[in-house]
């Protein structure tokens, strides 16, 4: 059940009837029902896949009461002996503590990441090493709903809040159906309580929510469905079409992917506000950024967040980086101390956000361009604000800001090549070629884009469509309210005209309906 | 939710309805012939029609119902469209049973003679279902003929049709002729279109081999036959209507022993066009498988007299009944004659339904 079908809307329907007229305190139940079902029939033709799931619901549970009820055990032992033990007998004591506490999380942390490492990685490194390879599946979301409740298990190992006694209630947190597919990853702390407190029906959530599930379904179907076909066809058989194919492939990816993914969230979270549930931004208009770093704050920000609290701080934080640190300011100076060790933490980070995307060596290479861009900006920092100086050019500079940003833009483009392409070779191939063989006239000829499988006037219609979807992204760059509350605020008949444009766009220029092959969510297959 | 809150659903509900019709309406596109021939229909008064045509372009490039009217005084309406396949008979028959009590079917057999890949072919179910007005019948013939798995979009139609926006032009074009169309009411030839030329260019059909009946089209005969036993209809007439592209002996044979077993009539036309409905192959067709208007005088001349002959149909309506039809048959009688003409001049254009009428491409007087 794609959240782009009829029967997903009319599943939501009927669970947010049903959830508004269930009592308050039962509400997180009907929540839990519904995720279970839709869990179910997304993947009934696997019917076994809910075993995965349901796996690592138990082990997160049973890791994070055992957690808990160790560290209370503990801290209740140290406070009652808190005047008998002398400080060599706390420290030691808190060392036992600290290498049980940390067995328990490993071990919770080994069988789950080590579930997710096995089914997406064992046959590339088989492939790798010449071992044998297994007819592996991916079970729906497992990737976002591993990340999720590994985060809730290390926090409780950091004793940021007490575990959960309610199974069924942590299952809903694993399992809640609009951000299962895709995320966005979210942290107990914000999504628990929403989840358990029986939310009172608001008219302002149900529009704005109908709004941006309604925005979703556009940038979906209107716009990155329309342009899929043709990515595929030329990144698949790339030594076929020239440069310009390729490079005007890869401009459509940055639309598609934006579009797709940032659709798809606003689905889950449109979804999730019509039933009161705030779910965490995961796009803020990633291609206007003016840095890598910044696009990597903009884009898939959950996933970000939840890297820079559970890898790249405890690496960065870690007694090996601190001694080096240490080293290199005693052997290169205060500056050097400063920055390299953060850039090779940060570098270490996008690696594996790389090989997070996929079972492939481009993946790597796609972390490596990433996190080695940054590293060098990092380090390079100093200097280019040296030359700015010089050449006097102000941050505020609008001439500069476009080039901050068409320059980033650009190195994004390099690392969509990685993505799009079937392995590293082809992204290398792919971006060759799209500098010497591309011929700016083969724009111009008839058939170009029919080659890419879409017509003229779709063309047209995408180009209106990004024009609207970048008027509406600046427009919220600039304002504190979401567009939605804008428009709810301006009126009955605005906002009714509004939503029915949208739905009439959608209906009219989506790409579906018998003859067309919508694609799924890309980001469902990580 | 308060009442006022109530009010603004509603409202907007209505108002997401109104535009779904209109675009529906607006960008839905079958063939227009089918459009016109189907829709048109429904603007016939009740129960007015003595005889039923059912078939695909043959019967309505071949008879025309109001010069019948005008020589033997009984109604009848072409439902007929392009490509029509056997399998889909049935449900033109209870389209036509929906609305009228006929006296007799006449019912061309060239939809069962289509292969199976052109029978089953998505385009024919749109031309039917898709100009069929939401109606429990439409209902019932979406449940009974729709292919499975398919029938939500024959229930909203704008999922297959929503990309028509990439011809805008002509989608304007197509919702102006419709809505004059459905101002100007019932149709003044009773569904019809034409070729003017005795050996069309434009509208070519290659010289086959002697056509045979498939799997999908002997079921349909079977399936149509069975259904007008359940309705209890007596009076059926198949027919082959003149073809330069012949019809298998065998299956000719095959199909008028079905027929005739089930207690119903056969005429293979193909046997008389020379002698007995004087069918000049080099005059009177427009291409190999379509009569032009010299033949399709002839042939509607021949099949209104073969039905006063063989079947005893009552020619009794409402006044108004009458005078709609002697109108539409004097209309036909001039047009025939302007028609005639182009096809002299070997004019090779189309005509349908809605040329004549609010579309002024041909004038009569």
């Amino acid at each position: 059940m794609s959240y782009t079908s009829v029967e997903f809307l009319l599943f939501t329907i009927g669970c947010v009837l049903v959830y508004y007229s269930t009592p308050k305190k039962g509400r997180w139940g009907v929540l839990l029902a519904a995720s279970l079902g839709f869990y179910a029939i997304a993947c009934k033709s696997r019917p076994g896949i809910m075993a995965f799931i349901l796996m690592t619901a138990l082990t997160t549970y049973g890791g994070g009461r055992l957690l808990g009820s160790y560290i209370d055990k503990t801290d209740k032992a140290l406070k009652e002996n808190k005047k008998t033990w002398d400080k060599s007998q706390k420290d030691a004591f808190k060392a036992s503590v600290t290498k049980r506490k940390k067995l328990i999380c490993a071990s919770v942390l080994v069988i789950n990441f080590g579930v997710l490492c096995f089914l997406k990685y064992y046959n590339m490194l088989a492939v790798t090493f010449g071992g044998p390879a297994l007819r592996l599946f991916l079970p729906l979301g497992i990737s976002f709903y591993t990340f999720q409740s590994m985060g809730y298990i290390i926090d409780i190992y950091r004793k940021k809040y007490s575990p959960e006694r309610n199974f069924l209630k942590l299952l809903l947190f694993v399992s809640f159906f609009p951000q299962i597919i895709q995320g966005p990853i979210s942290f107990y702390s914000n999504l628990s309580g929403q989840l358990y407190e029986g939310h009172d029906f608001d008219f302002n959530n149900l529009k704005q929510g109908v709004l941006l599930v309604a925005w979703g379904f556009f940038k979906k179907m209107v716009i990155a469905d329309t342009l899929v076909g043709g990515i595929n066809l030329v990144a698949n058989a790339h030594a076929e079409y020239s440069g310009t194919y390729v490079l005007t492939a890869a401009l459509f990816y940055a639309l598609q992917l934006y579009a797709d993914f940032s659709g798809g969230v606003d689905i889950s979270r449109g979804v999730s506000q019509i039933f009161g549930i705030d779910l965490a931004e995961n796009f803020k208009r990633p291609y206007i950024s003016r840095s890598i770093s910044e696009y990597w704050r903009r884009w898939h920000i959950t996933l970000g967040a939840w890297l820079k609290e559970y890898l790249f701080y405890p690496i960065a934080m870690s007694k090996t980086f601190m001694n080096f640190s240490k080293w290199l300011k005693k052997h290169f100076g205060m500056k050097i101390a400063k920055v390299l060790p953060v850039s090779i933490a940060s570098l270490i980070t996008f690696v594996i956000i790389g090989i997070w995307h996929g079972a492939n060596w481009k993946y790597a290479a796609f972390g490596i361009w990433n996190g080695g861009i940054i590293m060098i900006s990092t380090l390079l920092e100093e200097r280019f604000g040296k030359w700015k100086t010089a050449l006097k050019i102000k941050d505020t500079n609008k001439l500069f800001i476009a080039f901050q940003v068409v320059r980033t833009f650009f190195i994004v483009l390099v690392g969509y090549y990685f993505d799009i392409a079937p392995d590293f070779s082809s992204a290398m191939q792919m971006m060759a070629k799209s500098v010497y063989d591309f011929h700016i006239t083969e724009l111009f000829a008839t058939g170009f884009y029919k080659t890419l499988l879409i017509s003229v006037r779709e063309v047209v219609m995408v180009i209106a469509a990004t024009v609207l979807l970048a008027i509406i992204s600046m427009k919220q760059e600039r304002s504190e309210l979401t567009v939605r509350e804008r428009i709810c605020k301006k009126g009955f008949i605005f906002e009714s005209a509004v939503f029915i444009i949208l739905v009439s766009m959608i209906l009219v220029f989506g790409h579906y309906g018998p003859g067309t092959d919508p694609a799924d969510f890309y980001y469902m297959q990580f | 939710m308060t009442k006022k809150r109530v009010k603004k659903l509603l409202i907007l509900a209505f108002a997401m309805l109104i535009t779904y019709v209109f675009l529906s309406w607006f960008l839905i596109r079958t063939t227009t012939p089918s459009e016109t021939h189907i829709k048109k229909f429904f603007k016939e008064p009740k129960n007015s029609m003595d005889v039923a045509l059912i078939g695909s372009s043959e019967m309505y490039a071949d008879y025309c119902a109001p010069l019948a009217y005008g020589k033997y005084g009984y109604t009848g309406y072409n439902l007929c469209f392009e490509g029509a396949p056997g399998q889909l008979y049935p449900a033109m028959i209870e389209t036509y049973l929906s609305r009228q009590s006929p006296q007799l079917f006449v019912i061309e057999i060239n939809g069962y003679l289509y292969k199976d890949d052109v029978c089953n072919r998505e385009a024919n179910y749109r031309r039917l279902l898709d100009n069929i007005p939401m109606s429990p019948l439409k209902i019932h013939l979406i449940e009974t003929y729709a292919p499975e798995g398919e029938k939500l979009s024959y229930y909203i139609p704008l999922i297959k049709h929503h990309s028509n926006w990439k011809g805008m032009v002509y989608q304007c074009y197509r919702a102006l002729r419709l809505t004059a169309s459905d101002l100007y009411g019932p149709s003044k030839l009773k569904s019809f279109g034409t070729r003017t030329t005795t050996s069309s260019q434009s509208h070519k059909i290659k010289k086959r081999k002697p056509a045979t009946m498939s799997n999908v089209g002997r079921e349909a005969l079977n399936d149509t036959i069975e259904l007008l036993k359940e309705n209890g209809i007596e009076n059926v007439l198949f027919i082959r209507t003149p073809h330069k592209n012949k019809l298998a002996k065998e299956t000719s044979e095959e199909i008028g022993e079905i027929v005739t077993e089930a207690g119903y009539d056969y005429l293979d036309c193909s046997k008389l066009e020379k002698t007995e409905i004087g069918i000049d192959n080099k005059t009177d067709y427009y291409n190999r498988e379509h009569l032009n208007v010299f033949g399709c005088e002839k042939f509607t001349d021949f099949l209104g007299g073969y039905i006063t002959e063989h079947y005893d149909i009552k020619t009794e309506h409402d006044k108004e009944v009458d005078e709609q039809w002697t109108e539409c048959a004097d209309f036909a009688k001039k047009l025939f004659v302007k028609l005639k003409e182009r096809t002299l001049a070997d004019e090779d254009d189309f005509y349908y339904e809605g040329d004549f009428e609010f579309y002024n491409k041909i004038d009569v007087d």
